[in-house]
């Protein structure tokens, strides 16, 4: 018998409102020990007083899902009672009493196992729901719920198609060789193939970059406002300033969502040429880091501080002139990190820069993922050079089963009878 | 009066007559009954034996010294290895058989076994007593005890004929129907389905004009079924080769409504990959002609098998599309072409040896079970038999594994799977098809029908003597090293890696000729080639044969592996149920335990691991 379980579903500590959720075989007769009248109807949220022991220890509001529409594909109860901590704590007490219903609490990630389990939800989809449950951004956020919700599902299943296809191509031409049956036509298939896992390769690429975050390091003359800019895109003093050249030395950070994509702004040392030790260090550590950096902004007073201060401009780079409250005679925008004017337009060219995670498909969040597409890849290559080499076709077929095995471990399964129904439906079989 | 068997096998088919002769070799006392004794052995559709999948299913029914690749052999009018262009793993011996000569060798077989007598009557009611087997009763209310029964009927289970709006009860055409038996069946509260197939009419060869149609050729050198023979018995003949055409299209479309399938009387599902001519026209449309082949029934028989236009359109329609086919125009059409819907019982109510789950001692085999087919007949029919007789004898039973033998995949699709259209065997279906090959059949099985005591000396002596000499040569071919330099002289061109290659990773690549061989290890040629063969086979898939065995190692590993105690074995797809079910009584705590519960599979074990292996990952 399997086993039901328990836990308090929000977080805790004191609230307005705390959800305990019970999943099991066992928690509707749960629900009934500690209601009176009518059992709640499935999916309808109900006032019910809990009584336990002829007390009532809480009113709250009662939600039941059967096992065939719910979350975890068991029996679930949902219970909106009052935050209070002895609230929970009583409930939480009656549940694990010796002659209740057996639940027991329920482990980290147990609702969730029992969703899996049950099938309601696949790998790629329980990976999106733990991407969901610690997105910190709006991108991860948008990314995880796509992926909770079966996009990547989507492509998979997609690819296991086209491969399947190829599969069926081959299946058919050994085990209906003695009948009319079309040549082999498979390097379209896998070409096309290639090109999506390649996409995919390319977009984790952008992906690892979101989820990192990205630097941009604000660089310029000692003194030119780099660190007020600093203060104004963080909102709060952070760097020290002053009107002494070279006053910040470390390297100071504020962090900031633009897009949803977490991008740290680098402080630095002022760029100069220094006889202080200390100071000099400093630069050296400054300069190896803003190599590094996503993108940087270049604040300037006059146009030749660009080449004082010995720094390539790259691509991304943005050059503006600082504290333009007080005029500006260069050829660049302006902007003053004391007033503000200016800042929204760097802001603007930032995000022109950033990757951008096109949502029509799925995306592959993490590691395991895209080692499975890349084997797949790999299984590609080999059916690409053995069709050039006229390799056996059932050694091509045994390597292009590996490749559907691939993607089953990525998520899902397939069988033969897949192969043998798209062999029947495209080809006209039968002597 | 009351008579006693160990075994009673009802229907003398191509299932029925393996089963009889695999149970009498195990030493049971057997009883054949069977409606016509001269119809035992009968090929009711096409006269071919073998094929792709098919072919592989005979060498290992004859591996398991069974009678269909000896009969076959006998009868072989027309030798065709099928897919020669491609790897040995996936070649397929066929021969077109003689009918009148195979029937007559299964006949003799039968015969000449002792331990077999052969009943003539139809078996009417099963006697069970409390969920297990007593006997049988026949159509003269005789009654035959037994401790075990195979049920082998066939399409006769109220085996239903269609012509057009005509139908008959019969389970072939000029035959019976099994009804009596066939409403007994049904009041098992088993699950019991209706399939149909179909066969094309049959032509006088006289009146074929064999001029215009292309014509097919048997091999040169011959590839037999059985392991004890090299040669053909019977004069090779050859077969020909026509195609319908858009006025043969036009006829059937026009006349569809016409046809049992189309009209609404036949509901039931046949088989997608031997389709009637009129699904062919409905499903492709698109398609200008068909191929047809025009094979020759026997050699002293002036029939002609049309493969390829099976069909149940009325008897005037047949005539006029038949005619309207190159080569036909004048032809005489000796039997019309029909399909038979019969009962079968889904084949998930059996256990992986054939016995039914609920009934002990009763065992099903062959069409009853869903199939079709004449080799898969035979092969449950093998498997059947020799299960009865080890059920009479308190022995376990014999099952085979899906790594270890076509038969495997078969019992196991079957009694895994269940059934909704005709089952066929296909070399697709066996996920180990690089090992599984008809040429190492006897290497993989002959042992263990040594050890079930179903095979002659004799055969043993030709399998040690063979297994003998392909070790050596192995042995030999491993030991010869050459060294890149060196055989780029010779003019084989390998990748230049410092290492050095064997004779016998040489063997793998299909670009160094026989010269080349014959320079590099001139006695390499005195073997046999069917020596050559199996070595050369086993080189050329032996790194995917290799990654196979790492990756069921790999499984082995797995083996202390716990099983979380409340994991439940009914959300996995692709578990028997009769491993579901035991797994669940037994509770195993780790995967060791698992893996010796009996019946238990690699595959099956597989899929457990990766299930808890996917558990864990998500916690
Ligand atoms: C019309 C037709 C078309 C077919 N087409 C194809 C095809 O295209 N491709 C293909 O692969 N296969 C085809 N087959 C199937 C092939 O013939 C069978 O798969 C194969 O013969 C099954 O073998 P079996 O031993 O199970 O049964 P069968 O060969 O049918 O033998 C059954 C035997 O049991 C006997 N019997 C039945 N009931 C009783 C009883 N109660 N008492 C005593 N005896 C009984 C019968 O007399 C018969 O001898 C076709 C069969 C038919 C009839």
């Amino acid at each position: 018998m399997k086993d039901t379980i328990f836990a308090l579903s929000t977080a805790p500590g004191v609230s307005a409102l705390a959800v305990l959720r019970i999943s099991g075989p066992n928690a509707f007769s749960a629900l009934e020990k500690i209601i009176k009248g009518d059992f709640p109807a499935p999916r309808v949220a109900t006032l019910k007083k809990i009584v336990w022991g002829g007390d009532v220890i809480d009113e709250c509001i009662v939600l039941c899902f059967n096992s065939s529409s719910s979350f975890t594909g068991e029996q679930v109860v949902e219970l909106q009672i009052h935050g209070s901590q002895a609230v929970i704590k009583k409930i939480c007490a009656i549940f694990l009493e010796k002659d209740f219903v057996n639940l027991r609490p329920a482990e980290e990630g147990e609702f969730t196992r029992q969703a899996f389990y049950n099938g309601k939800l696949n790998l790629t989809q329980v990976e999106g729901l733990a991407e969901l449950l610690s997105a910190e951004t709006e991108t991860q956020r948008k990314w995880s719920i796509d992926t909770y919700s079966g996009t990547l599902s989507k492509d998979i299943n997609k690819w296991r198609d086209i491969l399947t296809e190829i599969l069926s191509d081959f299946e058919a031409n050994i085990d209906f060789s003695d009948e009319d049956i079309e040549p082999i036509n498979v390097s379209g298939k896998i070409d096309e193939l290639m090109v999506l896992m390649k996409e995919k390769e390319d977009m984790y690429k952008r992906v690892r970059v979101i989820k990192n975050g990205i630097e941009i390091a604000i660089i310029g003359p000692p003194n030119v406002g780099k660190s007020t800019l600093l203060n104004r895109l963080g909102n709060r003093k952070l760097a020290l300033t002053s009107e002494i050249a070279g006053t910040t030395r470390d390297i100071i950070e504020a962090k900031l969502e633009i897009k949803g994509i977490h991008v740290t702004f680098l402080d630095t040392a002022g760029l100069r040429e220094t006889n202080d030790i200390l100071e000099s260090e400093g630069i050296a550590l400054v300069k190896e880091r803003i190599n590094k950096v996503f993108s940087r902004v270049i604040l300037i007073n006059e146009e030749k501080d660009i080449d004082e201060l010995g720094v390539a401009i790259k691509e991304k780079d943005m050059v503006f002139k600082s504290k333009v409250d007080k005029g500006n005679h260069t050829k660049y925008k302006g902007l003053s990190g004391k007033t503000g004017r200016g800042v929204s337009e760097l802001i603007n060219e930032i995000e022109k820069f950033l990757p951008n995670i096109n949502r029509v498909s799925g995306i592959i969040t993490d590691e395991r993922q895209i080692k499975k597409v890349k084997e797949t890849k790999g299984v590609l290559k080999i059916l690409k050079k053995g069709l050039e080499k006229g390799e056996e076709i059932e050694i091509l077929a045994e390597e292009c089963r590996r490749g559907v095995r691939f993607l089953d471990e990525l998520e899902g399964k397939i069988d033969t009878e897949l192969v043998l129904g798209n062999i029947f439906r495209k080809f006209c079989i039968g002597k | 009066m009351k008579h006693f068997y160990e075994i009673i096998i009802v229907g003398g088919g191509h299932a029925g007559s393996e089963a009889a002769y695999a149970a009498a070799r195990g030493g049971s006392k057997v009883a054949l009954v069977t409606k016509k004794k001269d119809h035992i052995g009968v090929m009711s559709c096409n006269p071919a034996i073998g094929g792709l999948g098919k072919g592989h299913l005979v060498r290992e029914i004859d591996a398991l010294g069974g009678l269909m690749g000896i009969a076959a052999d006998k009868s072989g009018i027309q030798f065709r290895l099928l897919n020669k262009s491609k790897g040995p793993a996936v070649q397929g011996p066929r021969t077109q058989s003689d009918r009148l000569i195979y029937m007559q060798e299964v006949q003799n077989v039968l015969n000449r076994q002792k331990g077999i007598d052969i009943i003539e009557a139809e078996a009417t009611d099963i006697i069970i007593k409390k969920g297990k087997i007593e006997g049988i009763e026949l159509d003269n209310h005789i009654k035959i005890e037994a401790l075990s029964v195979v049920l082998t009927t066939g399409t006769f289970l109220n085996g239903v004929i269609r012509v057009g709006k005509e139908s008959l009860q019969a389970g072939r055409i000029d035959d019976f129907s099994c009804l009596k038996l066939a409403r007994k069946i049904r009041g098992f509260g088993l699950d019991v389905g209706r399939l149909k197939t179909g066969t094309p009419a049959r032509l006088s060869g006289n009146s074929i004009d064999w001029d215009k149609v292309e014509m097919q050729e048997a091999d040169e050198n011959p590839s037999l079924f059985s392991f004890m023979h090299k040669k053909p018995f019977q004069r090779q003949v050859s077969c020909g080769i026509t195609y319908t055409n858009e006025e043969t299209h036009d006829v059937i479309r026009k006349n569809l409504r016409k046809s049992a399938v189309f009209d609404g009387t036949i509901t039931s599902n046949g088989p997608r990959y031997c389709p009637s001519i009129e699904d062919k026209i409905v499903r492709f449309a698109e398609k200008d002609k068909h191929q047809v082949f025009l094979e020759p029934e026997g050699l002293n028989d002036d029939t002609v098998y049309p493969n390829g236009i099976s069909t149940s359109l009325p008897k005037d329609i047949q005539d006029t599309y038949i005619r309207s086919i190159k080569g036909l125009e004048r032809v005489k059409i000796l039997k019309y072409g029909y399909a038979v819907e019969y009962d079968f019982i889904n084949p998930k109510c059996l256990k992986s040896s054939l016995e039914l789950k609920n009934i002990s001692g009763l065992f099903l085999a062959g069409q009853i079970n869903g199939t079709t087919g004449y080799e898969e007949a035979a092969a449950q029919g093998l498997v059947a038999g020799i299960n009865a007789s080890m059920y009479c004898k308190n022995e376990h039973p014999l099952v085979l594994d899906r790594s270890e033998a076509y038969i495997g995949v078969l019992v196991d699709d079957l009694v895994t799977k269940g059934v909704i259209e005709p089952y066929r065997m296909f070399t697709s279906r066996a996920e180990f098809r690089l090992s599984l090959r008809s040429d190492n059949a006897d290497r993989r099985l002959t042992k263990k029908a040594w050890d079930l005591k179903i095979i002659s000396n004799e055969r043993k002596k030709a399998f040690d003597r063979k297994t003998k000499l392909i070790q050596e040569l192995i042995f030999t071919a491993k030991n010869k090293s050459y060294h890149t330099g060196g055989l780029a002289k010779l003019g084989i061109n390998l990748k230049k890696d410092g290492k050095k290659r064997s004779f016998f990773d040489l063997l793998s690549f299909s670009e160094i000729n026989k010269l080349q061989l014959t320079t590099l290890w001139p006695e390499y040629f005195d073997y046999d080639r069917e020596i050559r063969q199996n070595v050369e086979s086993d080189s050329k898939y032996s790194f995917y044969i290799e990654r196979q065995a790492y990756e069921v190692q790999k499984m082995k590993t797995n083996i202390g592996i716990k099983i979380p105690q409340s994991f439940d074995y009914s959300k996995i797809e692709g578990l028997s149920s009769e491993i579901k079910t035991k797994l669940k009584d037994l509770s195993p705590q780790h995967i060791d335990q698992a893996s010796r519960v009996d019946g238990m599979t690699p595959s099956a074990l597989m899929l457990i691991i990766s299930k808890i292996k996917l558990l864990k990952t998500i916690a």
